[in-house]
């Protein structure tokens, strides 16, 4: 502390430096990961990855099929796929839910860097569940390779892990936005699936009953205009059907999400 | 250190804090006195950010909360102990706060020890915690980053005679190294205990603010003068002498209320030589302070002050600093 300069004690803060966003990352992370919930949640995911893939492994072994890396990592990362959303709103509604918010505001004021911090920890745990896929494929792979050599290859299918490494990472963020929006983990999960449900089933049937509205589609239906992100084939006109699509179906939420929160009074 | 300057929060029609102003200073436990939802803890979420303010503002050493860099290592902060994840430990907890603060895991013991939560404690969720526990944990908590400024809601909430003891001495020697604290309770006794200052608040607004002994002062015009009890070998001499200098008396259970000052019935006594065998001064305590101003911000008039109480037949044996003497 320093001596007043006028009547007025003034604190010194000159030498603190702010909180480097790496560490409020790192905080963050920790938090997905060491509460009761967060940890069932990826154990219930490591014994589905164990079960399903034991059984894929006993029936292409049975059978003699054939089979690469890249199929046992897609299985992988489809079961991973179902929880990440999950835990990405789990990072955000469980400040509301159990009041850490209070906390977290009170050492990061800036709730913008703690929401990037938050965000930033979805595409890591995004990342991790990829490699986690890739490893388990290859683990699997190996595994073939030994008792069944020439009916094995290694190949990763790494266009189709790419894709898939972007359409998770816009899932992530579609269950952050919800999360941020409505600040509550079953609200936030109901809503996530319907959302990824009923628009596709509605678009198809307007697509159908209306032959003029099979243009219009790709320009606002989110899960058509991603259909070209999985094999990375995206062109053209596709990437602008992505950003309008996009920016109406995860952009406006997420936006209206994010000022919920910066303006919201923490209790 | 802490400057709240007309500080108001509205909700629609209903105001929260209106026109609240004070300031805390260094080397200082101020308490901040009032019933429940009077507006404290509305006014210290508008200290640290967690709510905005319709007008006024409120700065810590000269900033505003949200502009100190990495505030947990200059102002420690507790509003509510509960406010924690229930599946975390309390070593959990504080080792996330420890790193959001960039501090090393050993200020984690530290902090465990100098709240005096045990090994065991300390692995046990949150949710198993008693509310005594959580207090402390959640005074570690603000503790951690070594600050210099202490804004806590309602701390000594839940904990027993021994721990607001521990608590008053931990605040006293933080003060006494220079820091600045902020505490709240809707209980006088608890304030009275810790804190050197007192900010009443009634209705989102301020009532009185002072220490203990100017607040007594300042509020003693218009209120009934103190009055005495008084035992002697002959009460019944006593009271007829009372009847004669005019002076009101109640007879209690053991001895005479007298309506005057104990030293005009010292002398009294002393006239006549009348032996006393008891002879105490009644004021009307902060209690009595308290109630009436925060009543009276109730119900938005000004009541007349009540009698003053008679003397319970029973003080407390630990000092209780309120009550009559």
């Amino acid at each position: 502390m320093s001596t007043p300069t006028g009547s007025q004690p003034v604190l010194d803060v000159s030498r603190t430096e702010p909180t480097p966003m790496t560490r409020l990352v790192r905080v963050e992370l920790r938090k997905a990961v060491d509460t009761l919930a967060s940890f069932w949640l990826v154990a219930a995911i490591a014994v589905l990855i164990v079960l399903v893939e034991g059984a894929l492994l006993l029936v292409v072994l049975l059978q003699d099929g054939v089979s690469t890396a890249g199929d046992y990592a897609v299985f992988a990362s489809y079961i991973t796929a179902v929880v990440l959303p999950v835990l990405a709103i789990m990072l955000v509604t469980s400040e509301w839910t159990q009041r850490t918010a209070m906390v977290t505001f009170a050492l990061e004021p800036r709730r913008s860097r703690v929401l990037l911090a938050k965000y930033l920890t979805g595409v890591v745990l995004t990342l991790a569940a990829v490699v986690v896929a890739v490893a388990v494929g290859l683990f699997c792979a190996l595994i073939c390779q030994l008792v069944q050599p020439d009916l094995t290859t290694f190949d990763l299918g790494g266009r189709f892990l790419g894709g898939f490494l972007i359409t998770q990472v816009l899932a992530m963020s579609l269950g952050f936005a919800l999360a941020c929006l409505l600040l509550n983990t079953p609200a936030a999960i109901v809503v996530f699936v319907i959302y990824r449900i009923i628009p596709v089933s509605v678009f198809a049937v307007l697509a159908g009953v209306f032959e003029g509205f099979a243009e219009v589609r790709p320009w606002i239906d989110f899960e058509f205009a991603q259909g070209p992100l999985y094999d990375l084939s995206v062109s053209g006109s596709e990437w602008g059907q992505l950003l309008t699509a996009g920016a109406l179906w995860l952009g406006l939420p997420l936006t209206l999400g994010v000022l919920r929160i910066l303006r919201a009074e923490v209790k | 250190m802490i400057t709240v300057e007309h500080l108001s929060r509205r909700y629609g029609s209903f105001t929260a804090v209106d026109d609240v102003s004070f300031t805390c200073r260094r080397g200082r436990v101020t308490g901040f006195l009032g019933p429940n939802g009077a507006g404290k803890t509305t006014t210290m979420r508008i200290l640290v950010g967690l709510t905005s303010p319709t007008s006024g503002t409120a700065t810590i050493g000269g900033h505003r909360y949200a502009d100190i860099p990495n505030p947990g290592r200059h102002v420690g902060v507790l509003l509510d102990a509960g406010a924690q994840h229930g599946g975390r430990t309390g070593r959990e907890i504080l080792t996330l706060g420890a790193q959001s603060l960039g501090l090393p895991s050993s200020r984690v013991e530290e902090m465990l020890q100098l709240v005096s939560l045990s090994g065991e404690e300390s692995t046990r969720r949150l949710r198993h915690y008693s509310l005594g526990m959580k207090q402390r944990l959640g005074i570690a908590h603000a503790l951690l980053g070594d600050p210099q400024v202490l804004v806590l809601d309602e701390p000594a909430n839940g904990l027993d005679p021994a721990g607001i003891r521990w608590m008053r001495g931990l605040l006293k020697s933080f003060a006494d190294r220079g820091g600045t604290v902020l505490l709240s309770s809707h209980l006088l006794h608890e304030v009275e205990l810790i804190a050197d200052e007192m900010i009443l608040i009634g209705r989102g607004r301020i009532l009185a603010q002072g220490d203990k002994q100017t607040l007594l002062e300042r509020n003693s015009q218009g209120r009934q003068a103190v009055s005495t009890t008084v035992a002697s070998l002959d009460d019944e001499r006593l009271a007829g002498l009372l009847h004669e200098r005019g002076i009101t008396f109640t007879r209690g259970p053991g001895g005479l209320t007298a309506a005057c000052a104990s030293v005009d019935v010292g002398r009294l006594a002393a006239e006549h030589q009348l032996v006393l065998t008891d002879l105490r001064s009644v004021e009307s305590g902060l209690e009595d302070l308290f109630l009436e101003l925060t009543s009276g911000a109730q119900r938005d008039t000004v009541i007349q002050p009540p009698p003053p109480p008679p003397p319970p037949p029973y003080s407390h044996p630990g000092q209780h600093p309120g009550a009559p003497r």
